[in-house]
């Protein structure tokens, strides 16, 4: 079920919420959160419900464990063993098949006989970030940051909570606990118009800005012909902003509907094409992400702490691995490791880099960051490279028919992503005007949903 | 201070945006019970709406649309090569194209079986093949058309309903029958599948077991107009109209062909009529499968007609300014079927050659046989189909005779 869908705006949000507020008490409410985001989850494939049930059990009693066991030698029991279930679901289910063929390739290479079979495996969508959630849970359990529940329901509607369940924020147990212990005492009517704000600017970045620009681009990367150009600038600036107003856009909604049930969600992009520099690009582009790369790898693995040759090797791994984390190709390695590298540049000019005017600084770092786009959306290297070819070297031809129509919505997209104000830094309060205009981008968007023009969120494929 | 308040919270997005929601699905709803008509490009969408299963279209009602278009502008959403044209469309009470009083009038002395072709798809009511074919040769024709198979119960059936004692079937047989799957199905299953039971129905969707559960079919029946959203039609209407290639790009674009007639002309085609001759096509089933079918047929008194109707592609390939493939065999596919029931003994009409010769002339003097934005044949083409099969017979054999194997 996604966020731009008949299905959730007209019966299971409704649902969800009227019932969620006819509850009084706290187990009454976290008992429902827990079951909307199973049955939220199960119109995927009911199937992997148990999965998650299976690693949301598993991280519950290490839960307890932490709580029951003093002794240093019990407690990194229940810090390895959830963990390390955790990581073999996930790395069977979305790594399993990569390294298989990774492994064949290479032994293709080496002229080696070595054969095995692919197995179908069915990626259960959002395992990436739920696992996340219950490791982070582990770790923080285990180094004291939080106290572990002993409420089973409050630990599995935190696993579980819809809103940010397939495709994040990746939200650590701290930052929503809070929240979750007041769930009983939480204002309806405060919020709901923050709620629908963060909601509604959220799904019009993603139904009007980047289906629109989707719509817009993925005919000429399909083209079976060489891109020209000035197109393959075009093409890469078009998913540029459609990738930064997808993703952003789900988490406003998110953020939104985390609002309307009385939690707070943290923020996940402040504007990262405004970012100065590649480490600055990462404090602001998928923030629960990067700062969970940085807080349970980048750190214990010694950090900027050391020898430059460990801090260099420490950013390069946690970067690959982030990479990875999006997804079993080796496109995302590279991209994964392109970014690293630019850290690594970046740490050396840094002095240098910082004399040079702001804007230059912005300019480049958004050139940079959207190079690094190509591996992140291609198929495959023939099409990276395809495509990098086409903007490196001069190759004619017509543009796309809709090209005027495309450089409109960049244009208008690239005002919004450079010059304007992103969600957490806007107050919410519309004055009657404002608030009209929203409601008028929020009907377009429903009728857009209305007639089935809804197309998948991009992360929910990590 | 209490005013602005109030009129703050109204305006207050907490409050519109669950308005929004509850007055687009109000709409929904208040939609679904507007009749297709409205929201129809064209009379076939409107008539196939809400029938009964079995029959191809929803009984005594009449379709009247003043700027209807072709299937293939349709599809290909192509508005710049919409040719628009009245269309009436009238099904009798057995849900088939019919004036009314066919159904009840004395038996017809023909029965036309077949596509969409044969059912008139695009023309008025008196240019259908079953009304120029019974203007021509003095009889009565009802038009069953609507459906690629039909068993020979389902004719008997059909035939006893309309008190037909004897005379003659004519079954059109499309030259691309190929491409749906439901007829390979039946080539699959081969012919004695039609005397015994349809396979079972795939299971019906949870609501409508729920409402056969508690009210029957006529809940069931009350439920299925309204499970079409008309908000959604109108809504993908709206948002194709912005997929013109100008602003946005119109994906459905690649699934339409827009060749150039040698006129100068542009005429459309689907995709897969142009690669229908680039492969082998087998016609050795057509002979027992429709000696099958006659000798069925005749039991009941009634002769069999196989009328071979040329695909728009096949017709107009030698007529484009671009020269297309050869075909991979020298001998057409419906000449070929056409060799295999004569030799077999089976009435045949095959319309190819006078409809090939009738486009040639027609095109020198601008005009076509087949509508340019659609799949089908025009009212000039379907007169030809009567022409032919009305030189076959003067006027309807008596019962139990087989017609003539040429025109």
């Amino acid at each position: 079920m996604l966020f731009n869908s008949g299905i959730f705006l007209f019966a299971f949000l409704p649902i969800a919420y009227l019932v969620f507020w006819q509850l009084k008490t706290k187990q009454q409410r976290y008992v429902w959160l827990t079951i909307t985001g199973y049955v939220f989850y199960s119109f995927w494939n009911y199937k992997f419900c148990a999965l998650m049930a299976f690693s949301t059990m598993v991280s519950y009693v290490a839960g307890l464990g932490f709580l029951k066991w003093k002794d240093p030698h019990r407690r990194r029991l229940c810090l390895v063993i959830p963990i390390a279930v955790d990581l073999l679901l996930l790395g069977f289910f979305k790594y399993a098949n990569f390294v298989v063929e990774s492994a064949e390739t290479i032994a293709k290479w080496a002229d080696s006989p070595f054969h095995a079979a692919t197995m179908s495996i069915i990626l259960p969508v959002g395992i990436s970030f739920y696992t996340f959630h219950t490791i982070t849970y582990i770790v923080d359990s285990y180094r004291g940051t939080i106290k572990p529940t002993r409420n089973f329901f409050e630990f599995t509607a935190y696993v579980s909570l819809f809103s940010q369940l397939v495709a994040g924020p990746i939200v650590r147990f701290r930052q929503i606990e809070g929240d979750l212990e007041n769930i009983d005492h939480a204002n309806r009517w405060g919020a709901r118009s923050i709620g629908w704000s963060y909601f509604i600017i959220g799904m019009v970045k993603k139904v009007l800005i980047a289906d629109t620009i989707a719509s817009m681009i993925n005919p000429g990367l399909h083209a079976d012909h060489p891109i020209p150009t000035a197109t393959a600038w075009l093409l890469t600036l078009g998913y540029t902003y459609q990738l930064y107003f997808d993703f952003s856009g789900y988490s406003d909604m998110a953020v939104g509907l985390g609002h309307l049930f009385g939690l707070r969600l943290p923020q996940n992009f402040n504007s990262p094409y405004k970012a100065l520099n590649v480490g600055d690009f990462w404090h602001r582009w998928h923030i629960s992400l990067s700062s969970c790369l940085r807080d349970y790898l980048y750190i214990p693995m010694g950090g900027g702490r050391g020898p430059l040759w460990k801090v260099n090797r420490n950013l390069l791994i946690t970067m690959l691995l982030g990479g990875l984390w999006h997804g079993a190709n080796w496109t995302f390695v590279v991209w994964g490791a392109y970014h690293g590298l630019l850290l690594l540049v970046h740490r050396m000019i840094a002095p240098s880099w910082e004399r040079l005017p702001v804007v230059v600084q912005r300019a480049a770092t958004f050139l940079l960051v959207m190079i690094g786009w190509v591996f992140f959306r291609s198929d495959n290297f023939g099409m990276a490279f395809g495509w990098l070819h086409s903007m490196f070297c001069w190759v004619p031809g017509s543009g796309l028919p809709w090209e005027a129509g495309l450089l409109a919505m960049l244009a208008a997209a690239g005002a919004i992503a450079h010059l304007g104000r992103n969600t957490f830094e806007l107050r919410h309060e519309w004055n009657p005007w404002s608030s009209l205009g929203l409601a008028v981008l929020f009907t377009a968007c429903v009728m857009q949903v209305v007639g089935g023009q809804w197309t998948p969120f991009l992360y929910f494929q990590f | 201070m209490a005013k602005p308040l109030k009129t703050k919270s109204r305006w207050q997005l907490g409050t519109l945006a669950p308005v929004v929601l509850i007055l687009v699905a109000a709409a929904d709803v208040a939609l679904r019970f507007l009749p297709m008509d409205f929201v129809s490009f064209r009379a076939w969408e409107a008539m196939e709406f809400n029938r009964v299963e079995g029959v191809p279209f929803q009984a005594s009602k009449v379709y009247h649309g003043s700027r209807c278009f072709g299937d293939l502008a349709n599809m290909g959403n192509l508005p710049a090569q919409r040719h628009y044209r009245a269309e009436t469309f009238t099904s009798d009470r057995y849900g088939f194209r019919n004036p009314p009083e066919m159904a009840d009038g004395p038996a017809p002395e023909v029965l036309l079986m077949g596509t969409s072709y044969s059912v008139g798809a695009g023309v008025n009511d008196d240019e259908t093949l079953s009304a120029q074919l019974g203007r021509l040769a003095q009889c009565r024709v009802y038009n069953a058309a609507g459906s690629l198979v039909k068993t020979p119960e389902e004719i008997r059936s059909l035939a006893q309903r309309l008190h037909m004692k004897s005379g003659i079937v004519i079954y059109e047989f499309l030259e691309g029958h190929f491409v749906y799957p439901e007829f390979q199905d039946f080539l699959k299953k081969q012919y004695p599948w039609l005397v015994r039971p349809p396979p079972p129905e795939a299971p019906k969707p949870v609501i409508d077991r729920v409402l056969l559960r508690v009210g029957g079919t006529n809940l069931l029946a009350t439920w299925q107009p309204l499970s079409i959203s008309r908000l959604q039609i109108v809504s993908q209407q709206l948002y194709r109209k912005l997929e013109n290639d100008r602003f946005l790009p119109n994906p459905k674009r690649a699934d339409i062909l827009v060749k150039k007639l040698s006129n100068g002309e542009e005429m459309l085609f689907e995709p897969w009529e142009a690669v229908m001759d680039q492969q082998p096509r087998d016609p050795s089933w057509a002979a027992p499968y429709w000696s099958w079918l006659a000798q069925e047929l005749r039991k009941d008194n009634l002769a069999l007609l196989v009328l071979l109707v040329p695909q728009k592609y096949t017709i107009y390939k030698p007529l484009l300014q671009e020269p297309a493939p050869p075909a991979v065999e020298p001998t057409g596919y419906l000449e070929r079927i056409e060799a295999e029931l004569r030799k077999a003994g089976v009435p045949v009409v095959n319309l190819t050659a006078p409809i090939s010769a009738e486009a040639r002339a027609r095109l020198a003097h601008g005009e076509t046989i087949y509508f340019p934005d659609d799949s089908h044949w025009n009212a000039a083409g379907i007169s030809i189909a009567a022409q032919v099969i009305t030189n076959v017979f003067a006027k309807p054999a008596p019962a139990g005779a087989t017609p003539a194997a040429h025109p």
